[in-house]
């Protein structure tokens, strides 16, 4: 890919690329959520050199802020790359301009989901969406009920291959049959819907401001749920 | 068995029992996040923390109410509803009056870090407030949270530990697993490149420690659910540095590392053709040992890996 190639050469071709492959207001709302300055970047690449994960990526994490300064935002939400960050903070420890790499990564994450630009080749997406659903039905994980809905939503052949695990984790007791619901689920489906609102009412303000904006597809009966 | 105190069988929902007897001294206590795999995987760590803390003199008070933290998963679809997650649940656990205590990793950076931005960050603070405003809580921040590993080696204190050892690990090699989330983003009681505070406290049970040069490194986490290579991979490099350096034992402190170290050893030796026959407990585990508490106590008989035998414990 042309585009993302140059971006290797660092700051200078964000004056070279073509202005429409570019979104202006992408630097700025990833700072906006996560609350980093992606500017600090110096682009020295000790990301890169602490990431346990950057031979899976498609773009290191070094080149992925770069990506994101230039606001080539399709290529950044739909790369791989960020499907591959664990969340192990290595990157945040060892950053000398004190960026939270960490933050940014998650940050894309929400946003590609948002957009629907997730790589169909990643089941990460799903296992997070599979949680998240099973959250608002009971308030706690329950572990059956999120493989079963990740393998629903991904491969159902993958149920076969967990039997070996779940059978293990039964006979050594370490299976709840039955989900634990947590107290004052409704109080929590309250909070939900509140989150919803702070977002939208920024989102609002970033309109008038001109940042382009994204609103969560909505899955299949989550609205229902979350009454 | 010698010297065993007898700990009644906790039971999760039965609060009284985890009162200490009348009479003794309450001198540590804490509001208790047990997490959701309390009641599932990490049975076994629930039910070792409440003897081993309970032998210790620390009395834990589950948090009326709690709800999932969102784990690293909630945070990665919406980082605003992960953090409002986790401030919900300080905020029930500031109800008690008392610090929160944390015993799974994952749950512990969820929590801390939520924290430390609602204190720090104005627009953090600003709109999670309005988040709680909304469900009738308040967040007033002035309670700490601590991993269970800090509260033995630092409020606790580790010669407070060393004093109540009964049955030391004496030829015993252990390597502290910390893993990514005890030290990192950010943790005020551990250097987050070299954390060492369950070195010291293997050590005050009398344990050989060896060094660990993946004593940070990432299990794969989650991974092990969406791209089983990758997390095969890292849990392997982990699992081949203690055969290298001759471990006997394996010590983590969350509950998601432990099943990705002890549940998959027959897929490892699938791919890798090495089978790891070192063991992983939880570090309530091993400390309770030292204590003189039993495995049955400690449910130490349901691990993947047996440790019981290497022990000599029956």
């Amino acid at each position: 890919m042309a585009v993302a190639e140059s971006t290797l050469s660092g700051p200078k071709t964000r004056e070279v690329l073509p202005e429409e492959t570019r979104s202006r207001f992408f630097p700025a709302q990833v700072e906006d959520i996560s609350g980093q300055s992606i500017w600090a970047c110096m682009q020295c690449g000790t990301c890169t050199g602490s990431c346990q994960l950057a031979q899976e990526m498609d773009h290191t994490p070094r080149r992925i802020m770069e990506m994101v300064r230039t606001g080539l935002r399709e290529q950044v939400l739909t790369s791989r790359a960020i499907w591959y960050c664990a969340s192990c903070h290595s990157c945040t420890v060892r950053c000398p301009r004190g960026i939270q790499v960490t933050r940014v990564m998650i940050t894309l994450k929400s946003l590609a989901l948002r957009a629907g630009h997730v790589s169909p080749r990643d089941d990460a997406p799903a296992f997070y969406e599979s949680f998240l659903r099973v959250l608002r039905l009971f308030g706690r994980m329950h572990e059956p009920t999120l493989v079963t809905a990740y393998a629903l939503r991904t491969r159902p052949t993958r149920v076969l291959g967990m039997m070996p695990m779940a059978l293990g984790l039964m006979r050594r007791g370490r299976m709840a049959p039955l989900p634990d619901r947590a107290p004052g689920l409704a109080e929590l489906r309250r909070l939900m819907a509140a989150v919803e609102r702070v977002r939208d009412s920024e989102s609002a303000g970033a309109r008038e401001v001109g940042i382009r904006v994204e609103q969560a597809p909505r899955a299949r009966g989550e609205e229902v749920m979350a009454r | 068995m010698n010297g065993v105190p007898d700990v009644p069988v906790h039971r999760p929902s039965d609060r009284a029992a985890n009162r200490l007897p009348e009479g003794q001294v309450n001198r540590l206590r804490y509001a208790f996040y047990p997490g959701c795999t309390a009641h599932a995987s990490a049975r076994d760590y629930t039910r070792s923390t409440y003897a081993t803390f309970r032998a210790l003199g620390i009395e834990l008070e589950e948090v009326p109410g709690w709800s999932c933290c969102g784990s690293t998963a909630v945070s990665n679809v919406d980082p605003l509803l992960g953090m409002a997650l986790s401030a919900r649940n300080l905020a029930l656990a500031e109800s008690t009056g008392l610090d929160l205590a944390v015993t799974c990793n994952a749950c512990y950076a969820n929590l801390a870090p939520t924290l430390e931005a609602y204190r720090e960050e104005r627009r953090v603070r600003d709109r999670l407030q309005r988040v709680l405003d909304a469900v009738d809580r308040h967040l007033e921040a002035e309670r700490e949270v601590k991993h269970g590993v800090h509260i033995l080696t630092h409020d606790l204190g580790l010669d407070q530990v060393e004093e109540r050892v009964r049955r030391p690990l004496d030829g015993v090699k252990a390597v502290p697993y910390y893993g990514c989330l005890l030290s990192r983003p950010r943790n005020p009681y551990e250097d987050p490149e070299n954390p060492t505070s369950l070195d010291e406290l293997l050590a005050s049970l009398g344990a050989e420690v060896l060094p660990f040069e993946r004593k940070t490194k990432c299990c794969g986490g989650s991974f092990m659910n969406t791209k089983e290579e990758v997390a095969l991979r890292l849990t392997f490099e982990i699992l081949e540095e203690a055969r290298e350096r001759g471990a006997h034992l394996i010590v983590c402190a969350c509950a998601m590392c432990q099943l990705n170290l002890d549940a998959y050893r027959g897929k490892l030796r699938a791919r890798y053709g090495t089978y790891h026959d070192t063991p992983v407990l939880y570090f309530t585990q091993a400390v309770g040992l030292a204590l003189g508490l039993g495995c049955r106590d400690l449910a130490i008989g349901q691990s993947f890996v047996p440790a019981d035998r290497l022990l000599g414990l029956r």
